[in-house]
Parts: structure tokens; sequence; C-alpha cells
């Protein structure tokens, strides 16, 4: 059996990571509830099965915290547009449908697991704000598309 | 008129003697300097007072405005006390230097002492404006007290950098 020497450069981690996964996720809120789901619920250590077996556990967790960060960091400065724009395409990725997801984001607001632990409170609060004026909306634009889709239906 | 200017301006002045006497009260109880306190990002606060965010929400969802304009202004406050802890701490060092009687030109003094109350006195004014208003109509104030606050804070770190003794000591 091959012996295999744990690579130790967490920028070497950080490539393997946004080249491997992010990459291929085409909104930044994907982005950072993929890195937030790495993250142990009761340690706030990172962890990544698939990348146990190249890099020590140290790098690991400094890799995919790093990358946490900056996903963050780009998202909460956005603009509420883009914001907007990026939280309706992650919607669009998940099978239950957009009501449904704006629904349960509204009630379990299960984005506030999805920040990274050390996060400014500042930054943490426009975050949480932003999410709420996205919700409410892609709320208001269903509810003027099925009206227009109503109205539409019952014109002769 | 110029009974009710003359009355502003006394209040305005209360008010910045008071936030003097305030800050030095909360000199004392702060033991020692952490490095923590940090200004909030230049981009954070541009964003809480965004005006194309603002516009944004008024056209796509126009019944939430009030809601999205009560958060920004919450922020905002927090914001301002984010920078307002700052300037204390950096106006804090200052003292300290003076007090260890590390060399400083009367100059640098008089120019410091001057650069916090203007910023107490534009810190009042934006902070009244959020409150009365809201951080998009007092955007260009809290980009002004913003910048206030970063020149103390340069001046704090400039100094704490060339000082040993000040090093030690805070």
């Amino acid at each position: 059996m091959p012996n295999r020497t744990p690579n130790c450069d967490p920028a070497r981690a950080m490539e393997d990571v946004r080249g491997h996964s992010l990459e291929m996720l085409p909104c930044e809120f994907a982005k950072l509830v993929c890195l937030s789901s790495t993250r142990d619920y009761n340690t706030g250590l990172y962890i990544h099965e698939g990348m146990s077996w190249r890099y020590t556990d140290e790098v690991i967790d400094t890799a995919l915290r790093t990358l946490h960060n900056e996903v963050f960091d780009v998202l909460v400065v956005a603009s509420l547009e883009t914001f907007v724009q990026d939280l309706d395409t992650f919607f669009g990725l998940t099978i239950a449908g957009q009501t449904t997801a704006v629904e349960v984001w509204k009630n379990l607001e299960p984005y506030r697991a999805a920040i990274p632990a050390h996060s400014d409170s500042l930054s943490r609060e426009l975050f949480f704000s932003n999410v709420r004026t996205a919700l409410a909306i892609l709320e208001n634009r269903q509810r003027r598309c099925s009206q227009d889709q109503q109205s539409s239906s019952q014109r002769p | 008129m110029i009974g009710i200017l003359t009355t502003v301006l006394a209040l305005l002045f209360l008010a910045v003697l008071l936030a003097w006497a305030l800050g030095f009260s909360t000199n004392r109880k702060s033991a020692s300097w952490s490095g923590s306190i940090k200004l909030p990002s230049r981009l954070i606060r541009e964003r809480i007072s965004s005006r194309e965010d603002f516009q944004f929400v008024g056209v796509e969802a126009p019944e939430f405005r009030s809601q999205f304009l009560r958060d920004r202004k919450i922020l905002m406050l927090i914001c301002l006390q984010q920078m307002r802890a700052v300037a204390i701490e950096s106006f804090r060092i200052h003292r300290t230097a003076v007090s260890l009687q590390v060399s400083m030109k009367p100059a640098v003094e008089l120019r410091l002492a001057g650069d916090y109350l203007t910023f107490l006195l534009l810190w009042e004014l934006a902070r009244s404006l959020v409150w009365i208003s809201n951080p998009v109509a007092a955007q260009s104030l809290t980009a002004r007290v913003y910048t206030a606050a970063e020149e103390l804070s340069d001046a704090a770190k400039q100094l704490i950098a060339t000082n040993h003794s000040l090093r030690t000591e805070i």
C-alpha cells in the first residue's frame, strides 16, 4: 500500500476546494451553504472526508474556514439586487421549489447557521437583514406572478 | 431667528461637552488596549447607507420599505457606536502618550484634540440625523464621521508604532 504523506499547505487545499467543488456551484449562496455544511455543529471545526487522505485535519479546517469567510464577505457587501438574484438562483437549485423554500427560510431561518462563526456582529446583522429583505422581495415577485397568471386566465 | 440659531448652537455645544465627558468616563473604565476595537469595514458602512438598495426595495417590495429602513437605521446606529468606540480608544492612547511624556509637538497635540472635537460634533449630528431620518439621508455625514474616526485611529496606531514605552503601558 502506498504511503501517503498529508499535504500541509492550506493554500493548496483552498485551490483544490475552489477547483473541484466551488467552481461548479452557480451562486455565492450555494457556496456559502456548501461550506457551512462541512462545519461540525458541536465543535465548529470544518471536516471534509474526501480531502482527509490528502491533507491534515488542521489544513482542511483552515482552508474551509478561510473560504467560508471569503464567500460570506463577498455576499455581505453585495448590492441588494445582486443578493436577491443570487438567492433566487440558489432557490432554483432546490428540489422543493422557490415558493416552499421562501416559506421555510422565513419560518426556520436556516441562513443563521450558514454564516462563519467569527464574523463580526455588524456584518452578521447586515446579512440577516438582507436575507429578510430578499425573501420579502421574492415573495412579492411570486405574488405578482400568480396574480398575473390569474388575471390572464380570467380573460376571455 | 437669531434666538433659535443661538439655542441650537448652545445645545450642540452642550452635547459635545457631554459626549466628551462621557468619553472620558468610559476611558477610565477601559483597562487596556485590546487591539480588538476595529473600525467597521468601509464597504459595510457604504452598503448600510446605500441609496441604490433603498430604491431597489422601493420598486420591488414597497410595503417592506419601512421595515427595511428600520433595519438599516439600527445597523447604522451600531456602526456609529463602533466608530465612536474607536475614536475614544484612539484619544485614550493619545492621553496616555501625553501622561508618559512621550515627546509630542504642541501642534500635533492641538490637531489631535481638534480632530477629536470635530469627530464628536460630527458623530452627534450623524447620530441625530440617522435617528430622526434614515441612514440614506445621512449618507455623506456618516462618511465624514468614518473618515474622522479613521484619521484618529491612524494617528493612534502611528503613536504606538513609534513609542516602545507607550506600547508597554497600554
